[in-house]
């Protein structure tokens, strides 16, 4: 069964989430060595995760990000209510769910980030990175989909 | 090392390329807004690479490209396409800058904006957004070394831009090969320079350069200089002869203004390169010659050839699949500061400047010092051992506006003279001025433009003046403005109809409706022509 072209604000939303998230929630922490040490991690962390929007007029952090433009595209029915987007959000599940679990244990891990041990901070930086591959991953997928949308009869 | 702008609204982006790339240098003149807008509007120096962001999270007031009174939806979406507005800005003064810009193609909203940036040669999509360190060193790496290649030879200068290293490529090409060159450009665009000091050197033929301008031969003797003759072949050939062709055996030979080569000449040039043998005037003998033609021209050859002033048969000889077109000086101001500091150098190296230096040096008590080049920038504080030669950022500006109607060979006798006069005012160290600095006055150089013949637009264009008698109509004035304005553009063009149909009507060939106007205006062709040599 075709699935009908995607309505454009559920469109802007995943590449804003893919832009103010994925590209900046691991900025710092995927440019680090593999052999980092800790405590250039947690600086790199403490960027990424609570200064991931720092501009003149804004600062929010990765979870902040992720409650205004993540969480309700995971909400059926928040953008427009109707069948295709329904159908649509089906479609941004695969990822979606997964980048909810890590930014889970990121939400958990930006107050003990001060504290956190080596161990916590490698597993948070993980998860970072794979928040961002998760919606660079996205986001293709769903334009590639929308370019044969528009290519088919 | 590269000078790189980062043009983001994050600092971040900045610290990071510092860290991850320490070889280059990098600027972010970013924090300021203002800073930003006059550098898209009046250029300055020239990086080698921009990184620019497209999302840039600003407050309104900030934002470009926004028009009316924009609701909040308006405003998202001009911050989401910033770095596209930037860009767009850019390009009116920097058109062959390389940009990378801080994204990735699937980004973008809008497929047809994607496919336009695409399609621009400078302009590069992050090759993933996700890059770390590592992949975009490697892609800044790729682009700079895109942008490579040699910028001189000699006195050649290709500058950075890449059609001119396209035209270096080819003609490197080109000089290799059997089959002629045909090099088109306006005057002074560098053709005779580039035959002597590039084509025949890098044809690696062991004979010599011969070069023959086929402007200043009488028309009836072009075929005897060319071909050769025997005595008595016509009237004052009073012994055997070579022409250029046998002089330039297993060498090059350079036809300039090959277009005032007359019909039978044009015959004969034609049996040569078909059979490869020449036959001087007045002889039976064949001899084989083994010649590279390059041959250039003024003119639109194949509009000579529609023309019937010029074989159809000998243009298609003539290799014009090939053609390499030189652009004018104004469409190459990307390399704007290069070429200054390639024409200071090569200035100072000729007798008198270098002999000017040499006392001035002395006398300051500065020996042995090479000066270094400052384009609008500030003088650095004094160093033992360092010397400036100094264009102020009016000068610079001057520099710039100027159309350069002469081109390169326009430029580079400018330069030389603003060294020389200043270098003989310099001539006693004045208390109070830096002896370090060689400053080049901005009065001297508007003497020397203005001295050049005018035609040359400021930044906003040309200035034109309406006396209005009383009861003058309104087609009066029309033509009073439209008169002015086609004497200006005479004069840049070189009285070059074709080039002045380009500019008006966007067309060439349409010369002869701009000439037919020029009638109608009243403007005498060739008195106009008459003041146009120097």
């Amino acid at each position: 069964m075709s699935i009908p072209m995607p309505p454009k604000g559920l469109l802007d939303q995943v590449r804003r989430l893919k832009h103010d998230l994925g590209k900046y929630i691991s900025l710092n922490t995927r440019w680090l060595p593999a052999d980092a040490r800790p405590q250039a991690l947690r600086e790199a962390l403490r960027c990424d995760l609570l200064e991931t929007r720092k501009a003149d007029h804004r600062l929010e952090n990765a979870w902040q990000i992720w409650e205004r433009l993540g969480l309700p595209l995971l909400e059926a029915g928040t953008i427009a209510g109707d069948e295709s987007v329904a159908r649509w959000q089906s479609l941004l599940e695969p990822e979606l769910a997964r980048v909810a679990t890590h930014m889970e244990s990121i939400r958990q891990l930006i107050p003990l980030l001060d504290m956190a041990s080596p161990g916590q901070l490698r597993r948070g930086a993980q998860a970072a990175i794979a928040v961002s591959r998760l919606l660079a991953r996205l986001q293709k997928r769903i334009h590639l989909q929308v370019i044969q949308q528009e290519d088919s009869p | 090392m590269a000078e790189i702008l980062v043009v983001d609204d994050l600092d971040r982006t900045l610290e990071l390329c510092r860290k991850a790339m320490p070889q280059h240098r990098f600027h972010g003149p970013l924090r300021s807004w203002a800073g930003l807008r006059a550098w898209l509007s009046a250029p300055k120096t020239s990086p080698d690479l921009v990184l620019l962001d497209v999302h840039f999270d600003i407050p309104s007031e900030h934002l470009l490209g926004l028009t009316g009174e924009p609701g909040p939806e308006d405003l998202e979406r001009a911050r989401r396409r910033q770095g596209l507005e930037i860009l767009a800005r850019m390009r009116r003064s920097y058109p062959n800058l390389p940009v990378i810009l801080m994204t990735s193609r699937d980004d973008l909203p809008l497929e047809e904006e994607a496919r336009a940036l695409d399609a621009q040669e400078y302009t590069y999509f992050l090759d993933d957004d996700y890059v770390d360190a590592h992949a975009l060193a490697a892609q800044v790496h790729g682009v700079l070394q895109a942008g490579r290649g040699a910028e001189t030879d000699g006195p050649v200068f290709w500058g950075r831009s890449l059609g001119m290293r396209r035209i270096r490529q080819r003609l490197l090409v080109l000089s290799r090969g059997r089959l002629p060159i045909i090099l088109a450009g306006p005057t002074g665009s560098g053709k005779s320079l580039l035959v002597k000091h590039f084509i025949h050197e890098r044809s690696r033929r062991k004979g010599a350069l011969v070069t023959m301008d086929l402007a200043t031969l009488p028309r009836d003797l072009m075929a005897a200089h060319l071909f050769g003759s025997m005595r008595g072949a016509y009237t004052g050939s009073v012994a055997d002869r070579k022409g250029a062709f046998e002089a330039a055996d297993h060498g090059t030979l350079f036809l300039d203004e090959v277009g005032n080569l007359p019909e039978e000449a044009q015959r004969m040039l034609l049996t040569v390169l078909q059979d490869g043998r020449v036959t001087r005037l007045g002889d039976t003998r064949e001899r084989l010659v083994d010649v590279k033609l390059v041959v250039a021209s003024n003119e639109n050859l194949a509009r000579l050839v529609s023309e019937g002033r010029f074989r159809a048969d000998l243009f298609m000889r003539l290799n014009p699949a090939c053609t390499v077109e030189l652009p004018p000086l104004r469409e190459r101001m990307d390399d704007f500061e290069a070429l200054l500091h390639f024409c200071v150098e090569r200035a100072l190296e000729s007798s008198y400047p270098a002999e000017l230096l040499a006392d001035y040096l002395q006398q300051a008590g500065l020996q042995g010092s090479v000066p270094r080049t400052l384009a609008g920038e500030k003088v650095p504080p004094r160093e033992p051992g360092s010397t400036w030669v100094f264009f102020s950022r009016q000068v610079v500006r001057q520099l710039r506006a100027h159309s350069w109607p002469g081109n390169l060979r326009e430029f580079s006798m400018t330069v030389e003279n603003a060294l020389t006069f200043t270098l003989a005012e310099l001539a006693a160290v004045a208390p109070g001025r830096r002896p370090d600095v060689i400053q080049v006055r901005p009065k001297l150089v508007h003497e020397l433009l203005t001295a050049v013949g005018g035609g040359s637009p400021g930044p906003g264009g040309w200035t034109v003046s309406v006396r209005i008698r009383p009861f003058d109509s309104l087609n009066q004035l029309s033509q009073s403005v439209e008169r002015q304005y086609f004497l200006e553009l005479f004069k840049r063009e070189r009285g070059d109809f074709s080039a002045m149909a380009r500019v008006l009507l966007g067309d060439a060939a349409l010369a002869r409706k701009v000439q037919l106007r020029f009638n109608q205006l009243g403007l005498k062709v060739r008195e106009l022509r008459r003041s146009l040599v120097p």
